[in-house]
């Protein structure tokens, strides 16, 4: 890092570190709603907003695990409403309402301001640090094939987001995914339905957090693709912007 | 003598250059013609609602996501379980997610995804005659997509 350097760029690309490397780039404000959706946090977490992205989610996963919002979904959808109302406590039901709105109101306003960002350090075009050496880790500009990333995300949620440098994110979803999984009894019941005993899977499966998986195996995927693509990405932008610095002497003799 | 090649953005393009170099072309020797990387427009307008170019799968994941949760709830009531039923949905929901989105950005896409595995980049070396054979193998070892030789003038 060049500290002298980032002072004189006022709407900097990217920042890289020996943890990670982040990029403005555009989002879809409404994709990013979404994801707050699905999930409260989710969408803070793909703007990289990791300490307001976890403090949501951990808020949303104790309230709805305190009022068991997740069995009274799958009752409701499953036509047992009686029953719904029955598991649901109402002490917290209602502080989830508020979470969830804030959540998607918040991460599409964010995703608007990074937009502006991203096409603002565009347009100053500034130099980049494509390299940091430190003492446990180095982290450098580099192409990432996005379906490799997308595949080990599905395999175990994070290390997808290892492979894209994102040291947090990663983190965040193994041990986030890994406790879900855990609770949720979806290893033994893989296991179950593997060998076709349908009713045991069902049985040993924990209902109120097995609603959690689909959610977050699903963002983990989608996070760590578009990580990588993002980071191609700033690859060709930064070379590009190095070879017409440095390969486009006037003194070149051009051909006829 | 003029060599012309097209890479793709790759750091053998980078190591490609330094080995030029290292045969003793000068940096005034060579010329790059980077393009213009597709689909990085200053148009906030235009971009925001593909935003972030990976709108072909954005679909899918939403409605591969919402069908998944769909599955998982009615496997609980359906009989082959929660978890094949939540892989069916999300393959279910993907495929129809990524069907819409093709129909809704095929024509705003179609030129940018033509384009895909052409060059990306251009290098031009100026050289004497006798290096032109070590310059072009250096090329080609580093990738380059295509190499042309021009006679001066």
């Amino acid at each position: 890092m060049q500290p002298s350097q980032s002072k004189i760029i006022r709407r900097p690309k990217s920042a890289i570190s020996v943890y990670s490397l982040n990029v403005f780039h555009l989002r879809n404000p409404l994709v990013v709603a979404w994801w707050s959706m699905v999930y409260p946090g989710f969408g803070h977490i793909r703007m990289v907003s990791m300490g307001k992205g976890m403090f949501l989610f951990l808020g949303e996963i104790l309230i709805n695990t305190h009022a068991h919002i997740n069995l009274a979904i799958i009752y409701s959808f499953t036509g047992n409403i009686a029953m719904a109302k029955e598991v649901l406590h109402a002490d917290l039901l209602i502080l989830y309402c508020g979470i969830l709105v804030f959540a998607v109101w918040d991460s599409y306003r964010v995703a608007l301001e990074l937009n502006k960002f991203s096409v603002l350090a565009d347009h100053e075009n500034g130099p980049m640090d494509t390299m940091i050496v430190g003492s446990a880790a180095l982290n450098a500009y580099e192409k990432r094939n996005p379906w490799v990333a997308l595949a080990w995300s599905a395999f175990v949620p994070g290390t997808g987001h290892i492979y894209c440098m994102s040291l947090f994110p990663a983190i965040f979803m193994m041990i986030g995914g890994g406790t879900i999984i855990y609770l949720s009894h979806l290893l033994p019941a893989i296991g179950y339905t593997a060998i076709g005993q349908l009713s045991a899977a069902k049985a040993v499966l924990d209902w109120q957090w097995l609603l959690n998986v689909p959610s977050f195996w699903c963002f983990a995927v989608y996070d760590s693709y578009v990580k990588a693509v993002e980071i191609n990405k700033l690859f060709d932008q930064e070379q590009a912007q190095y070879l017409r610095n440095n390969y486009q002497n006037t003194l070149f003799e051009m051909p006829l | 003598m003029y060599l012309i090649a097209s890479f793709h953005y790759s750091l053998h393009t980078e190591i490609a250059i330094a080995k030029v170099e290292e045969l003793g072309i000068k940096k005034e020797q060579i010329f790059a013609v980077p393009l213009e990387i597709r689909g990085e427009t200053r148009n906030i307008f235009d971009t925001i609602h593909h935003a972030d170019g990976v709108s072909m799968f954005d679909g899918g994941a939403i409605l591969g996501t919402a069908c998944m949760v769909l599955g998982v709830i009615y496997g609980f009531i359906l009989a082959w379980g929660p978890i094949i039923c939540g892989l069916l949905g999300l393959a279910g929901g993907f495929l129809v997610g990524f069907l819409i989105d093709i129909s809704f950005t095929k024509r705003k896409h179609s030129k940018a995804r033509r384009n895909e595995k052409d060059g990306e980049l251009f290098l031009m070396v100026h050289c004497d005659p006798h290096q032109v054979e070590q310059v072009r193998k250096t090329l080609w070892d580093h990738l380059a997509l295509g190499v042309a030789v021009l006679p001066d003038n």
